[in-house]
């Protein structure tokens, strides 16, 4: 009854170019597997992906909040309490943030007592330019009221920085702060 | 290599080991026969009834000829081509399958001392192909199923259509604020081409008054974008905003280049052609609040 079929598959199983057809099928399915492997792998590694900035929404935000409060608070000075921003800077920026903060820093530092100074920075925009791991890179835009409370004189003026963020125990420190002064 | 030595590397080794050795059988003939391979006569009839379309085979020239220690491993493997191919002997012989054991010997001597010297059946090595070929498909499938789904994963989408909102943001804004009056018509229309609808108007509009200044100023405007990023994607409204830290250099005919730092917000819109800047504007400074 399936002696026919049976035959037929027999037949064809044993034609001689049977093993070379089966190589060469391997052969071309092999490579499209590693090809197609390739693929999948460029677009789920690199960059691009690794990247979760406003892919992963309650990470940028929160990362944007902590370094808004960061930038809001190490570059807010009053004469009155020094100490309070010094301290907050040491606990808040790691790394080369710690002496680029202390280069920028220094002028106001220096003038805060006599001028009785009081300076306030408010972060106007940021936006999260990488977001991978547990690091990331803002740009942030800020105003910066400084008033002279001797001569009762406000002045504003704006600034702009590139900021490397890491995250450590838990919460996100600043590690690099970049004035484009170069 | 004498009998007895290829007789223990069939011991030893792997079937896809021995691929090299099989080839021994084809020029000792009959001998060559291992007692592994001979196995299947003290067998079951399905055993001796499968050898016989292999033998037939065996007797092809080519270098797939081989592998007939490979046998009762492969017999074991499946079983069901035993079954066809003892079903098509049966065929060829006008007999049902489930014949007396002895006429089926009796056959396959007859087989044997036909085909000659051939005892090597290469069909181990044909399931081996097969198998390979198989995985291989099973490989492609599942690395093709891999390779499909990364490139319709929407958030892996919404990461390179970010990507490619700040390429084109950045460039957009350098273009828009990149000028020389020496080549107005290209840089106005490089203006153009980078923005859209609202922007797109004002530059049109604005056009013919902005170039008589630019005329008499003689002035060379240059931009470098310093950092930028991207604030916001609705990718299904077609929409997204950037900010921009942007460096713009204005060198006059007479004189220094005057440097300055910006800070831009510009709003992007998806077209036909790309991303383009649907709005530019400097970040308002303090004061304000």
């Amino acid at each position: 009854m399936k002696g026919r079929p049976v035959k037929k598959f027999g037949a064809l199983w044993r034609h001689p170019r049977v093993p070379i057809v089966l190589a060469v099928v391997t052969v071309l399915l092999g490579g499209l597997a590693a090809w197609s492997a390739r693929q999948a792998h460029t677009l789920r590694s690199g960059t691009t992906a690794e990247n979760v900035a406003l892919t992963d929404n309650a990470r940028t935000s929160e990362l944007k909040g902590e370094v808004q409060d960061i930038v809001n608070t190490v570059f807010s000075y009053n004469y009155t309490d020094v100490g309070k921003t010094e301290r907050a800077a040491q606990t808040l920026l790691t790394g080369k943030a710690v002496q680029q903060y202390n280069e920028m820093i220094a002028m106001v530092r220096k003038q805060a007592p006599e001028q009785k100074l009081v300076l306030t920075t408010t972060v106007t925009d940021s936006g999260v330019r990488m977001l991978s791991g547990d690091r990331a890179r803002l740009l942030v835009f800020a105003d910066q009221r400084s008033t002279r409370t001797d001569k009762n004189q406000t002045a504003y003026s704006a600034a702009m920085f590139s900021v490397g963020a890491v995250h450590r125990n838990d919460r996100w420190q600043i590690e690099n702060i970049d004035t484009f002064m170069k | 290599m004498s009998k007895t030595d290829f007789e223990k590397d069939l011991e030893v080794k792997e079937p896809e080991a021995r691929e090299p050795e099989a080839k021994e059988p084809e020029a000792k003939g009959p001998e060559a026969k291992g007692p592994e391979a001979r196995e299947p006569e003290a067998k079951e009839p399905e055993d001796t009834a499968a050898e016989e379309p292999e033998k037939a085979a065996a007797s092809e020239p080519g270098p797939q000829e081989s592998a007939s220690e490979e046998k009762p491993e492969a017999d074991g493997e499946q079983p069901p081509d035993d079954e066809g191919e003892k079903a098509e002997k049966a065929a060829e012989d006008g007999k049902e399958p489930d014949d007396e054991d002895g006429e089926k010997k009796q056959t396959k001597k007859k087989e044997e001392s036909k085909t000659g010297e051939r005892p090597a059946p290469p069909d181990g090595k044909r399931k081996a192909a097969m198998a390979l070929a198989v995985v291989a498909a099973v490989c492609a499938a599942w690395f093709g199923w891999s390779w499909y789904a990364a490139a319709h994963d929407d958030s892996l989408g919404f990461s390179r259509e970010r990507d490619e909102v700040l390429r084109a943001g950045e460039q957009a804004v350098q273009n828009l604020n990149t000028l020389d009056h020496r080549s107005l018509d290209q840089g106005l229309k490089l203006w153009q081409d980078s923005s859209t609808s609202e922007l797109y108007q004002e530059i049109v509009q604005g056009r013919p008054q902005f170039e008589k200044a630019v005329r008499k100023a003689q002035t060379i405007t240059s931009a470098k974008v310093l950092d930028a990023a991207v604030t916001e994607l609705d990718q299904h409204a077609g929409k997204a905003s950037v900010i921009v830290g942007l460096q713009i250099t204005v060198t006059p005919p007479k004189g220094e280049p005057a440097v300055k730092k910006t800070r831009l917000m510009g709003q992007l819109t998806r077209t036909s052609t790309g991303w383009k800047l649907s709005a530019l504007s400097q970040a308002p400074v303090g004061g304000a609040g």
